[in-house]
């Protein structure tokens, strides 16, 4: 059942047990390989180690939070090519542009099926593959 | 304004001028203003302290009080009364401070005369009414901002559970097929996790309700509260294993006539803060014991503590709000807001003694009235002797 050309890593930073364990069997059963993060330090680690695709992040994190993750890697000097997409349950307006502006490629509210998790990854790496 | 007399507080202590002031107010036949006069602060503040004192005239410069912090004992007494200042001729600049002080009006002595008098004390109480006014607008203002992060509170937290609700059922549905049979059971028991979880934050929102609105009931009976700490304490056990969690007890059963499933919540709430701020691995200690008279339980933790400066506020809901979006943990910030309503409730006190990086000491003191021999004790299947599992 594994697609071609779906073979991408997804890291995912969350650090809710379920949401997380949600998230990567989904994507696992899409056939992404999947490496998980619970806090935002260990999952900047696992997205300067390379071969990441994708980074799924939650914003309210223990520690480092998801805001602080996402300035980490699309700031100066060098802005990470690996697409951010936030995955959160802060549903304002105004934190979306933020996290826009602050390079997310995508601002995910949960809840979110499994069916729209899939299509928002999944659209976010052709978008990344066109470029 | 109405036609009904004006209440008039004069606080001088020159005989000659209380003579002026009196004269001015009651030259004209009819007059609306009644005096009364007071030659000492002190004499004022208990005039004040009586009430139905429309406006004060106020001479800064008293035997037993001089400068600003006349008028500051003054506000401090009844903040609703509108203030006249009265000043001499080489005192203005004085006068003026005041008012930026929140006198609302000043007059130079020697230069008064009767329709200044007049206009400056209704000009007075017409000010203070205004600005009664644009500070109940400011209250109100702050109220919506509260019930604002309250709602943004509310919605994240419900999202959180939602998304394992949303997540696990439509996994479930998409990939029946290709799931094992202990994964769905896993899924399955998650999703129900979730929504016990939501109807407790539910719950917790309905209880602060009740509790502001003054609504909440203790159903209070004679309560064994050595079998209610053995109980919590060997199910928290269960729900955070990572944790040490100790439980000392006096020799003799703890009892106490009070609502035993609302103590339980308070202490449930502690221990669950308790674990969440600290490491696994790291002990959590509970500790009950009968002193003066009050039942006192304490909960420690050898977690992150509590910085200083907030360390009067962790109670406070509206800081709790403020505080909880840019804070890692989740929750709504009522769990402490609750614990001391539903203590306050019992006639109880709590507090916390806390160190940045040691830990922190939540106790709780509830009175112990007394209660009769051979009263039952405890509920359903709880023994009162507690002779035995002693953690």
């Amino acid at each position: 059942m594994v697609k071609k050309g779906s073979r991408a890593t997804i890291l995912i930073i969350e650090d809710e047990d379920d949401i997380r364990t949600f998230a990567s069997r989904v994507l696992e059963l899409e056939g992404y390989r999947v490496l998980q993060a619970v806090d935002g330090d260990e999952g900047l680690r696992l997205a300067r180690q390379g071969g990441i695709g994708l980074v799924l992040l939650d914003l309210r994190l223990p520690g480092r939070d998801g805001w602080a993750v996402l300035s980490q890697m699309k700031g100066d000097p060098e802005p990470s090519s690996i697409p951010v997409v936030v995955f959160t349950a802060s549903a304002g307006a105004p934190q979306r542009s933020r996290a826009l502006a602050a390079g997310a490629a995508d601002y995910l509210v949960k809840p979110l099926s499994a069916a729209s998790l899939k299509k928002a990854i999944s659209r976010i790496l052709r978008q990344k593959r066109r470029h | 304004m109405s036609n009904k007399a004006v209440k008039v507080l004069l606080i001088e202590d020159n005989p000659a001028y209380t003579r002026l002031i009196r004269e001015i107010l009651a030259e004209a036949k009819g007059s609306p203003f009644k005096l009364e006069c007071a030659d000492r602060l002190a004499t004022g503040l208990a005039c004040l302290a009586q009430g139905r004192i429309d406006a004060v005239l106020l001479d800064l410069g008293l035997p037993d009080s001089q400068g600003l912090s006349t008028l500051v004992k003054v506000q401090a007494e009844a903040l609703a009364v509108p203030v006249v200042v009265l000043t001499g001729l080489d005192d203005e600049a004085l006068a003026v401070e005041a008012v930026q002080e929140g006198a609302q009006d000043y007059l130079v002595k020697g230069q008064v005369d009767s329709n200044l008098l007049k206009r400056s004390i209704r000009y007075a109480i017409e000010r203070k009414r205004a600005e009664e006014k644009a500070r109940q607008l400011e209250t109100l203002k702050e109220l919506d901002q509260v019930r604002s992060q309250l709602l943004a509170n509310v919605s994240h937290e419900l999202r959180t559970p939602l998304t394992t609700i949303k997540g696990y059922s439509t996994m479930l549905l998409d990939y029946d097929r290709r799931l094992g049979r202990d994964e769905k059971q896993e899924y399955l028991s998650a999703i129900d996790r979730a929504t016990d979880r939501m109807t407790e934050l539910v719950d917790h929102l309905l209880d602060m309700t009740r509790l502001e609105a003054g609504l909440l009931k203790l159903d209070k009976t004679p309560t064994n509260i050595t079998a209610l700490l053995q109980t919590t304490i060997a199910e928290a056990r269960l729900r955070t294993p990572g944790h040490k969690i100790v439980l000392k007890l006096p020799k003799t059963a703890l009892r106490l006539n009070g609502d035993g499933r609302r103590i339980r919540q308070v202490v449930d709430n502690l221990i669950e803060n308790a674990t969440k701020y600290s490491k696994a691995g790291s002990t959590v200690t509970i500790e009950a014991k009968s002193q003066d008279s009050e039942l006192v339980i304490s909960v420690a933790d050898q977690g992150i503590g509590i910085p200083r400066e907030n360390l009067g506020n962790v109670f406070d809901r509206m800081f709790n709000l403020e505080h909880r979006l840019t804070q890692e943990s989740g929750g709504l910030g009522l769990g402490l807001a609750l614990c001391k309503g539903l203590v306050e409730a019992h006639g109880g006190r709590i507090w916390v003694e806390s160190e940045l990086g040691k830990g922190s000491v939540f106790r709780l003191a509830l009175p112990q009235e007394a209660i009769a021999e051979g009263e039952a004790y405890g509920e359903k299947g709880q023994q009162s002797n507690n002779s035995h599992h002693r953690g």
